[in-house]
């Protein structure tokens, strides 16, 4: 605290010593010049646009004396020292408008080249700079009608949708731009990003889900101009017009799945079950086909194959219920491992539960014990040992939210954990269910299948595990997919879910929890 | 409390402990502390065109103590006044950003502790009295007669002279009312010295470093640079290409460095990318690394060994001798601790020693017989502005300096301009002639503290490394710079 006081005082002398130097000495890079430079002597649009990045980065980088010699003359400069621009920002930023508008006048944005989008982006910017949005405005909207009337002559699909793919990228632009040069204008955002809607609308789903993805990530910007009605009326649109192909036909099928999951909050009860059974099937159908298939083979799943289907028994040969854990006093503890031990083999049938909703989650997860780090000590606290702590309040704030869901933490051994020695299988899962159960204190039923593996011939020497039977039966390669979550509704059947937390599992939960026994 | 006083030039271990008892005292209410005091002592001498012109006695000590709630988020604060005042107002500025940022009444309630065991790295030692003993005055006698030496010549001298000497000790006091106590001290020493002709037309070097002064020949390592300087005038211009090339040990560890470097990590080795990975192994669906072939000359081996009392690096208590290579065959890969030990190949921290490591020859010639079987060859002093062209192949580039000479039929004959090399460790560890004997060689010593979270930094490395012949070795442009 001292020295931060110290700091600005400090700054304040150093500036001044600055501006208050010899005629000689001002000739430095660091020192400011006495006079604005003669932006009408620019040749050029370009000239005025590298002026106008010159600006936006020197206030960028140097937040504390962003005061850059080219825009602004010596006496204004010596009101602002030591002011911090966040506060100042307009004041700081009127010697550079003028300036910039003083050199603009000289062209016409209406002849400029804005053949390419790169081109655009440039004039864009430096308009945006020196407050011309009605320039702004009818330039993109020249680019844009050019751009559409282009997509409606062609009758090549692909050529369609590199036009369309344009067409979202000036309106990125538009966004982009406007959030760097001012705060942001919803209205005008949302107009833009209304018009992008109109154009996709009648073309393929892949660039209304990305519209979607777009609008659903800005919603929270848009809640004045883009009611909740109109985001309903696209999110029945979009879910009346995808099929289950469409929601899995490109690579980041499981964000997209994701995006249309969450659209749940604005249907009604039977609209969200229609979708959420359609999204599953899609889900099953990628995840298979795209995934599964890649590491154990097998045959490539039909629609009919991936309908949604009940969780198999679980398995595993250790089982522990934070429920059953009898509290150990902190001397046996610190004796060794003897405090954990399970309950025995998991019992057959018991999970799934009957009647109960669950959620299986991945136990090595966001929280490794297989890292070498310590757990005490300063090294831990800024890496596994913060996620393992917040990911264990993840889990047990979910549980006092969701009191019907069991969870249940599904983990293997690997032969090792943390700076522990290679450990048979019983020590193994004693020390992770004392690591997730004891310490961190995990709402959750604890299985641990034990890994059975071989080791390569020296000198390798590896480990290499076999696949589980959980692992096979819950169509996962590895139990160790950090974001592994299965739900499964009361009658077991399993539901993919995109997240633990938001205002759409709430709604999901509703829904599922209310579904209709079938 | 007690200060430093001006005859010690570094806390003592009961010193320490008694700031630690202090700041223990005074947070005794918080859930979890832990305090660590680092004390250095520094005493350099740099010199340039035969002055000295810059000398340095420095002790510095910095007291870091940190304070945790709730078993996460927590205030650090470091400072260097060890007067009873300090502390105190430390501690209190502890307390109230705690207070300030973290509620007290908010518990997890973790009632139980995780003991995820540790290396044991308590009582590291890298420790010599000779080197903590070094006062600044010999310092600046021994630069006095390096530089009357080059002055004499009418040569130009310039170069440092590094002492360090280092101690920490750790406190921790967990939630559960656990104290753990862990010391560590070092010392290191380093010289390196030019001398170069003052027309710019001759250059020479020499350098060392140890944890132990003892072992650094101080009086050989000035005339030696004064030597190459005096050999090395007027370099004559010869036709870049392929040569046969003697590489003294400094030389030799540079290229030594960019090749044990493959071995350092086991998962990037059993990646495609690496030059030491063979291929992917559909039958297990994994990467295989070139482990167990042969990936260098069948006369080179390297290893680290902690034993060896030249690399000061025994500072883990149970890390064994290992071999990386042994007689040209990759026999071993530094990984992390899961790694060997699924593996089952050892049960001591891999990784920790990775930067130290020994290169030697099952045979090994004299430097003086590998100059009289060569018919026309270079050698070479050392490298440097080393950079890499293609990572994947191995391929750096990089200039000659500080001594290059032509022999021919057995003798060295005279002073050659230097060359931009451009070569691969690769090749050339696969192209040797002839290796001599291995011997430690230079390396960067770790500026600051050398303890970091009561670890013992770069400090400790040590590079042993043989005069080593190469067969082809490429040169592939001259440089005017001398």
């Amino acid at each position: 605290m001292i020295m931060s006081n110290l700091r600005i005082p400090a700054i304040v002398a150093c500036f001044a010593c600055i501006l208050y130097s010899s005629e000689s000495e001002s000739q430095s890079l660091f020192t400011l010049s006495k006079k604005v430079p003669d932006y009408a002597s620019y040749r050029d649009i370009e000239e005025c646009h590298r002026a106008g990045i010159r600006i936006q980065n020197s206030q960028e980088r140097h937040p504390s004396d962003s005061i850059f010699r080219d825009t602004i003359d010596i006496e204004t400069a010596k009101k602002h020292v030591g002011v911090h621009p966040a506060t100042e920002f307009v004041g700081l930023r009127k010697p550079a408008v003028d300036t910039l508008r003083l050199c603009l006048s000289k062209f016409n944005p209406d002849t400029a080249d804005i053949a390419t989008l790169e081109k655009l982006g440039r004039i864009v910017r430096v308009l945006l700079l020196a407050h011309r949005d009605e320039d702004v405005e009818r330039m993109a909207n020249r680019f844009l009608d050019s751009l559409r009337r282009e997509a409606e002559r062609s009758n090549n699909s692909s050529e369609r949708k590199q036009k369309m793919r344009e067409y979202k990228d000036v309106m990125w632009l538009m966004f982009t731009e406007h959030t760097k040069a001012k705060p942001i204008r919803k209205d005008k955002l949302a107009e833009y990003y209304k018009k992008t809607y109109s154009i996709f609308e009648e073309d393929s789903s892949y660039y209304r889900i990305d519209l979607a993805i777009t609008l659903q990530n800005v919603y929270d910007l848009f809640k004045d101009t883009l009611t909740r009605d109109s985001l309903r009326t696209l999110a029945i649109r979009l879910n009346d017009s995808t099929s289950v192909e469409e929601r899995t036909g490109s690579p980041n099928s499981h964000i997209r799945l994701g995006v249309l999951a969450s659209f749940v909050t604005h249907f009604t009860q039977q609209e969200a079950l229609d979708s959420i059974a359609v999204s599953n099937v899609a889900y099953n159908l990628w995840y298979h086909n795209t995934v599964q298939r890649r590491v154990f083979g097998g045959e490539e799943y039909t629609r009919e194959k991936a309908q949604p289907k009940k969780l198999s028994e679980i398995s595993g040969e250790f089982y522990y219920s934070a429920d059953k854990m009898i509290p150990d006093s902190v001397n046996t503890i610190r004796k060794g491992f003897a405090s954990f031990t399970s309950h025995g083999r998991l019992p057959s049938n018991q999970i799934p539960i009957k009647n109960r909703m669950m959620m299986i989650i991945a136990m090595p997860g966001l929280c490794h014990t297989d890292t070498p780090e310590r757990v005490t000590g300063e090294k831990t606290r800024a890496t596994n040992g913060i996620n393992c702590i917040s990911y264990a309040n993840k889990i047990r704030n979910f549980k006092l939210k969701f009191p019907d869901i069991e969870l249940v933490g599904l983990s293997a051994t690997y032969g090792t954990v943390g700076l522990l020695g290679p450990l048979s299988p019983s020590q193994e899962a004693d020390t992770l269910a004392k690591y997730f159960l004891g310490y961190l204190k995990m709402p959750i039923h604890l299985i641990i299948e034990n890994t059975e593996y071989f080791h390569l011939s020296k000198p390798d020497s590896r480990r290499i595990d076999i696949p589980t039977a959980n692992t096979l039966s819950l169509d996962t390669w590895v139990l160790s997919i950090p974001d592994l979550k299965i739900l499964t509704d009361k009658e077991g059947y399993i539901l993919k879910v995109h997240k633990m937390d938001g205002e759409w599992f709430d709604r999901f939960y509703d829904i599922v929890r209310n579904r209709p026994n079938t | 409390m007690t200060m430093i006083q001006s005859n010690d030039k570094l806390l003592d271990f009961s010193q320490s402990e008694k700031v630690i008892e202090s700041v223990n005292l005074h947070l005794k209410n918080e859930e979890e502390i832990s305090v660590t005091v680092n004390s250095l002592w520094f005493c350099n001498q740099r010199w340039a065109r035969n002055r000295a012109f810059e000398t340095n006695d420095i002790r510095k000590v910095r007291v870091t103590v940190g304070a945790m709630r709730n078993g996460g988020g927590g205030v650090f604060i470091s400072f260097n006044q060890i007067d009873s005042d300090s502390i105190r107002d430390a501690c209190n500025l502890i307390r109230y950003e705690m207070d300030r940022n973290y509620s007290a009444n908010f518990s997890r309630g973790m009632d139980m502790k995780f003991d995820m065991p540790t290396w044991d790295s308590k009582g590291i030692s890298v420790w010599e009295d000779k080197t903590y003993n070094r006062k600044a005055t010999e310092n600046s006698d021994f630069v006095r007669s390096i530089t009357e030496q080059a002055e004499s010549q009418g040569l130009l001298s310039a170069g440092s002279m590094d002492c360090l000497g280092a101690n920490f000790v750790g406190f921790t006091r967990d939630p559960w009312g656990i104290e753990d106590l862990e010391r560590g001290q070092t010392t290191q020493a380093e010289c390196s010295m030019t001398v170069r002709h003052p027309k710019g037309t001759g250059s020479g070097w020499c350098g060392a470093s140890s944890f132990d002064l003892g072992r650094i020949r101080l009086d050989e390592l000035g005339k030696i640079a004064l030597e190459k300087c005096l050999m090395s005038i007027d370099p004559v211009r010869i036709e870049p290409g392929r040569y046969q090339t003697i590489l003294e040990p400094q030389a030799t560890a540079a290229f030594a460095d960019l090749f044990v470097t493959l071995f350092q990590s086991r998962t990037l080795a059993e990646r495609h990318g690496s030059p030491v990975y063979l291929g992917y192994d559909s039958e297990i669906s994994r990467g295989r690394s070139k482990l167990g072939l042969n990936v260098a000359d069948r006369r080179l081996s390297i290893t680290h060994d902690p034993e060896n009392p030249i690399s000061g690096s025994h500072i883990y208590k149970g890390v064994e001798k290992v071999e990386f290579l042994k007689d040209g065959v990759l026999t071993s890969l530094a990984a992390g601790y899961a790694e060997y030990s699924l593996a089952k190949l050892s049960s001591t921290q891999q990784t920790l020693r990775r930067w130290s490591y020994e290169m030697r020859s099952s045979e090994v010639t004299s430097t003086d017989d590998m100059i009289s079987n060569t018919k026309r060859g270079l050698l070479l002093t050392r490298v440097s502005g080393v950079e890499v062209i293609h990572e994947e192949s191995v391929l750096y580039t990089g200039v000659t300096r500080d001594g290059l000479w032509l022999i021919e039929n057995g003798k060295i004959t005279k002073a050659v301009r230097n060359f931009r090399w451009t070569e691969s460790p690769m090749f050339m560890f696969n192209n040797v002639q002839a290796v001599g004997e291995s011997v430690p060689v230079m390396t960067s010593r770790h500026q600051g503290f050398p303890f970091v979270h009561g670890e013992l930094q770069l400090a400790s490395i040590t590079q042993i490394v043989p005069t080593i012949q190469i067969n082809d070795f490429s040169f592939t442009s001259t440089v005017d710079a001398i």
